[in-house]
């Protein structure tokens, strides 16, 4: 979406970017915290909010969310 | 981990191109990073045979040739270099070519002759492996490139079309440290034959009929296996062009044909291998051992480094002669003189290379695969591939037998995969004999054993299936995590208890001109003294985050001020001065020994600039902000809580770092839930800015805990109101809020609501005193007012009024 796979700062070069990582939870977390793994299993995942906003809007760089910069605030 | 198309498809047949290689590797879980067509720019660069060389007439450094380049007739060619000569090949760019670099061949005259193109060097083609100055243009041999001939493309002869692939491996995965690891993954999700090279390794090769002229003595346990041969007679040289490509392809240096087919077999099998210089290996003993403290080791790259303990070295009969598994030491290293080569293809602990490579700050392509974890039974076949190699192309030859040691290799463990498992945890319907499958693709070999389950034995180069989840997550790599079915997720969800609330609170500053901020929880321990927060203020009790970034951001939060004030500057900064923020955020307050930190939610707003800013009202002009400006936005925030017993009054105590007499306090029943006001231009300068700032700042956590109002029905009044004004004049520091009051204290239950409508200072008015003007409602539920009965509770409000505040009646 910012540089359409081309490669930029964003995306490290790649022409990608990672935005909702997600998996199987490993056995052994849930028997680090007591539940048994054979009776429970899970998925995680997670989204940057900031990551699908940069898509969204076209926003190159992710340090703007934390400024609060007025003049970037008051486009949305 | 770098290799080429045309490497990969050494091992394996497939019809995909690189992209297509990249993508599929990609979808099994080795991402790939770079997919770079190698050697750009030289497709229109054909051999050229020189048929004739003569002196330039007018030039002693320059020659005319005469270059057979497939055409009718020979071209005439100027060149500077000082090796041609007739009859050899070389490569030929001819006019209209563009090489590397975007240099341009024209045909022109050189000293009055005519040139029609150029013979190149390696370097001018991007060929060269980065050394600098080679003895002039490339001299291309026959027997090296059997498609020599005029003409010829020159991408054609050498190889040269081939892209190069870069793979970001995961820890996990070090069997993909090499191309034959990488070519399995291809052949197990495209269903081809792996194709490995098969080196001639006999069961008995270290069997040999003399005693061998060397010994190996593995006193270290982090030493799982050490396999050696020696090799008599070889020829130190460059190496042949197929196997500096190679190198050059994936980014190593050619050295000499000894060391490059150690790299070259590493980078194949993901074996490092080293290999030293025998004869200078004193009693022709390798003893794997830890170092002394006080052994010292000059490595390859000629730096003299001190030895530990810990560390784990290869030593002869009375030194060290390489840090075993990371790099080798330069006195033993293969040079141009050297005849006799001993070989190593060991195995070392991930663990004790790790270490090492760490404290050494050192890391090679070997400690980078050993790190990973290395296939201890990679060693013999790694030793067989590399001398078979080095036979071929540094000559010599191999002393019978050789040294296997692996009395450290551990066999891995066996593991029980369950059908319903797989299923389970997957969303698949896999059958078993379909897993049986797609694990064998990669050489994972299990036995069914009863219905629904595999006996599985991990071969060796998968030193990271140690667990049945291991093995699922290989099934789901093999199936294709793109082709496991979608299904929804049925799970009961609903936004978060106060969450409704919350956003309407936010919808409420935004409607009030607010933006708001969002900032990171870490911030400096110093905005604490910026602030002016006495030694005992809690906030000062900051938790530290043990790897802080940097010391601006090495303290989590205990307040959402330092945020918004910092804010405040960088948006004053950019010339963004008329600024409202607020900020809903956790704060974090460590709790006694053993509980986790308190969070608490706060609510901060900050304002500062003019008050109208975008359009200002005739009669305001560029008025500025100041504290009725935010107490009016507490104001309608109590207002839309709605939460009974608030009370905002003027702050008894200054705040640290506020302005004294304008400040508020928002408490309950005493409890103080929040403040506002002013602060102090010494706090504001330590923030660097340089104009008000008016703030608020609230404990929501407490505020949303208390019960909200519960409203029952009054019935509309039958009867009319009246309403009298009262102007009473009262000293300046009189709080109206309090004469309002008393108002309501001494209106009874008559009175039905009052207000302040003006307060006036001026003409007609003695100095320090004010006139405040309120308006009074009355009202009664079961008749119609008349004068007389108003008029009676009016007096006894201004009498009231009169003795409590010294207040004096303005008449009309």
């Amino acid at each position: 979406m910012i540089c359409h796979g081309e490669g930029c700062r964003v995306c490290k070069q790649s022409g990608w970017l990672e935005i909702l990582g997600a998996g199987l939870i490993d056995p052994e977390v849930f028997a680090k915290v007591g539940y048994d793994p054979e009776e429970y299993s899970g998925f995680a995942f997670g989204l940057g909010v900031e990551r699908i906003a940069m898509l969204r809007y076209g926003i190159n760089d992710i340090r703007l969310f934390y400024e609060n910069d007025l003049r970037f605030l008051a486009q949305f | 981990m770098k290799c080429t198309e045309n490497w990969l498809k050494e091992y394996v047949t497939t019809e995909l191109d690189a992209a297509g290689i990249a993508a599929r590797l990609t979808m099994l879980g080795l991402e790939v990073d770079t997919v770079e067509p190698l050697y750009p720019g030289l497709a229109e660069v054909v051999v050229g045979k020189l048929l004739a060389v003569e002196p330039h007439p007018n030039a002693d450094r320059l020659s005319i040739c005469q270059v057979d380049d497939g055409g009718d007739t020979p071209r005439r060619v100027v060149c500077g270099a000082p090796n041609v000569r007739a009859g050899m090949f070389s490569p030929l760019a001819r006019p209209g070519v563009v090489l590397p670099g975007n240099f341009k061949i024209k045909a022109s005259k050189i000293r009055g002759e005519k040139s029609e193109g150029m013979l190149c060097a390696d370097r001018e083609l991007g060929l060269d492996d980065g050394r600098g100055e080679s003895g002039g243009i490339m001299d291309l041999d026959p027997a090296e490139f059997p498609g020599l001939a005029p003409g010829a493309a020159l991408s054609a002869v050498m190889g040269l079309n081939d892209t190069m692939i870069e793979v970001d491996l995961t820890p996990n995965r070090p069997d993909c440290a090499g191309v034959i690891g990488l070519a399995r993954e291809v052949a197990g999700v495209t269903g081809q034959p792996l194709r490995p090279p098969v080196p001639e390794l006999p069961a008995d090769w270290t069997a040999a009929a003399q005693p061998l002229p060397f010994k190996v003595e593995v006193e270290a346990a982090d030493c799982q296996r050490y396999a050696a041969r020696l090799l008599r007679g070889v020829r130190i040289g460059p190496s042949p062009w197929w196997l500096r490509q190679r190198l050059l392809a994936v980014g190593l240096r050619p050295i000499n044909n000894v060391v490059d087919v150690t790299n070259y077999v590493m980078l194949e099998y993901g074996q490092p291998l080293h290999a030293f210089d025998y004869d200078r290996l004193a009693g022709g003993l390798i003893r794997v051992r830890r170092a002394a403290d006080d052994e010292q080791l000059t490595t390859l790259d000629g730096v003299q480094r001190q030895l530990t303990g810990e560390m784990l070295v290869i030593a002869d009969a009375d030194r060290p002669v390489a840090l075993a598994g990371i790099i080798g030491g330069a006195d033993s290293e293969v040079g141009p003189a050297s005849v006799n080569i001993l070989l190593e293809s060991a195995c070392f602990a991930a663990k004790s290379v790790r270490q090492t490579a760490a404290a050494l700050k050192l890391t090679t392509d070997s400690s980078y695969r050993f790190e990973r974890g290395v296939d201890p039974e990679a060693a013999p076949k790694a030793l067989a591939r590399a001398v078979e190699l080095i036979v071929a192309t540094a000559g010599g030859e191999a002393v019978p037998g050789g040294i296997d040691y692996r009395e450290g290799v551990v066999e891995p463990p066996v593991l029980t995969l369950r059908l319903p498992r797989i299923n389970e945890l997957l969303g698949t319907e896999l059958e078993l004999g379909a897993v049986q499958k797609l694990l064998a693709g990669i050489d994972i070999s299990g036995e069914p054993v009863g219905g629904d389950t595999l006996r599985v034995q991990p071969p060796s180069f998968r030193v990271d299936l140690e667990r049945e989840i291991d093995l699922i997550e290989e099934v789901a790599r093999l199936v294709g995590y793109e082709q496991i079915p979608t299904t929804m997720p049925r799970v009961a969800m609903a936004p978060p208890a106060g969450a409704e609330e919350a956003a309407g609170i936010k919808a409420l500053f935004t409607a009030q001109g607010c933006y708001e901020a969002i900032n990171y929880s870490f911030i400096n321990p110093a905005t604490a003294d910026w602030l002016n927060w006495p030694t005992a203020d809690q906030r000062r009790h900051f938790l530290p985050l043990l790897n802080p970034l940097s010391e601006e951001q090495s303290v989590l939060r205990t307040s959402l001020l330092p945020g918004l004030l910092e804010n405040a500057r960088h948006n004053i900064n950019h010339q963004c001065g008329d600024l409202r923020l607020f900020e809903w955020g956790r704060v974090y307050q460590p709790a006694e020994a053993g509980a986790s930190p308190r969070e608490t939610e706060r609510l901060a707003a900050v304002f500062s600039g003019r008050r109208f800013p975008a359009a200002p009202q005739l009669w305001e002009g560029e008025a500025e902000v100041d504290i009725y400006d935010i107490k009016g936005l507490l104001e309608e925030l109590l207002a839309y809580l709605q939460r009974p017993g608030l009370e905002l009054i003027p702050a008894a105590e200054v705040p640290p770092g506020m302005v004294p007499g304008q400040g508020l306090m928002l408490t309950r029943e005493g409890e103080k839930m929040g403040e506002a006001g002013k602060i102090q231009a010494t706090v504001l300068k330590a923030f660097g800015i340089k104009q008000q700032v008016f703030y608020l700042d609230l404990d929501m956590e407490s505020l949303l805990a208390l019960p909200a109002a519960r409203h029952s029905f009054r019935p509309l009044p039958r009867y009319p109101a009246v309403k009298w004004d009262l102007a009473m004049l009262v000293a300046e520091e009189t709080p109206a809020g309090e004469m309002l009051a008393a108002i309501t204290e001494a209106g009874g239950k008559l009175l039905e609501w009052a207000e302040i409508f003006d307060v006036y200072r001026g003409k007609n008015i003695e100095p320090g005193k004010k006139s405040v003007a309120f308006a009074i409602h009355y009202r009664d539920a079961e008749r119609t007012l008349n004068e007389e009965q108003v008029a009676v509770v009016h007096q006894k409000i201004i009498d009231l009024l009169a003795s409590r505040f010294h207040g004096q009646l303005r008449e009309a």
